[in-house]
């Protein structure tokens, strides 16, 4: 197991899980969030190939109404 | 019509995605008043209740005005509005940094920063001020495409309590002028309009309306008629009368 810190809450996962691993853990909506990773922003493409690290910072951001 | 950046539209209204009780009168409410743009907010996935992504409910053909809502400097608005369109929300940015969670008043200086960064990035920047000529000249240099300053504090209904302010920003600037925050009333919103602005953003008064698609209209009508007076020129109010028939009497010619 590893351990990251996800959107600033600590989260165990499995080694070498992809975002994609993680958002699928999470049941997400993988076409309606933005990933970032270390504040790097993760495009969707590349989700499935990249592998989360130990103490990776992860932030998973969706749109809401707002004015 | 309207230019901002290297888009023209033709609806004076810009609208946006807060407070609907439905998110599905998101859709019917642009239908009836024909906004061309409307805003979202970005925020973390809250992960014991995801929510829907608001961006589900807006038609494709609807320009997207991200804001960066929740930022409390400009590095933080400049981080959300890389996000919003690394997300594929277009270039439009709405700026508004905001640190003061009692009366929601934008932070002019961290905003001009925000504006100067993302302008010379790429973006087609919105920012949201408190009025004030000095700073809306400044975002002028800074590469702002508009400039929004508020008509009253957010979300209060209470209409154009800045207007002399906004009527020597309107007369200075040579971009346009877009009153955002505080319009309650569609005649609160054709006021805004008479003295020059070039748009005006509702939300609040829209989305907490009991029917949000029919406000919208009401909205768009008033919008349109201000934006006819004040192009038609109208003449000043005065203390005295001034008759509109001939002052002779009726046989006494």
């Amino acid at each position: 197991m590893i351990k990251i810190k996800l959107n600033n809450k600590d989260k165990d996962i499995e080694d070498s899980s992809s975002i994609s691993a993680l958002i699928e853990l999470l049941e997400l909506n993988p076409h309606s969030i933005v990933t970032e990773v270390n504040l790097n922003i993760i495009q969707k493409d590349k989700r499935e190939d990249y592998i989360l690290n130990d103490g990776d910072r992860v932030e998973i951001i969706t749109f809401l109404g707002g004015g | 019509m309207l230019k901002i950046g290297d888009k023209e539209f033709s609806s004076r209204l810009l609208s946006g995605t807060g407070k609907f009780r439905d998110k599905n009168d998101i859709k019917k409410m642009l239908e009836k008043s024909g906004s061309q743009i409307i805003t979202i907010a970005l925020r973390r996935v809250n992960l014991e209740n995801p929510q829907d992504n608001v961006l589900n409910y807006i038609p494709k053909h609807i320009t997207l005005l991200p804001n960066t809502s929740g930022a409390r400097n400009a590095d933080e608005a400049v981080r959300i509005a890389n996000i919003a369109r690394e997300a594929g929300c277009g270039d439009f940015i709405k700026i508004e940094v905001i640190h003061d969670a009692k009366y929601l008043m934008p932070d002019n200086e961290e905003t001009i920063k925000a504006t100067r960064i993302l302008a010379k990035d790429g973006f087609t920047v919105l920012p949201y001020i408190m009025p004030d000529i000095v700073t809306c000249k400044k975002l002028e240099d800074a590469g702002a495409s508009v400039v929004m300053p508020l008509g009253s504090p957010i979300g209060s209904n209470a209409g154009l309590q800045t207007k002399s302010i906004l009527e020597m920003i309107i007369e200075n600037s040579n971009i346009p002028v877009i009153i955002d925050a505080g319009i309650g009333l569609p005649s609160q919103a054709a006021s805004a309009m008479e003295i020059g602005a070039d748009a005006v953003l509702i939300n609040t008064a829209i989305a907490t309306a009991s029917n949000p698609a029919l406000a919208g209209e009401a909205f768009s009508w008033a919008i349109k008629a201000g934006r006819i007076a004040y192009l038609s020129k109208l003449q000043e109010q005065s203390q005295y009368a001034n008759a509109s028939s001939p002052l002779t009497g009726f046989l006494n010619l």
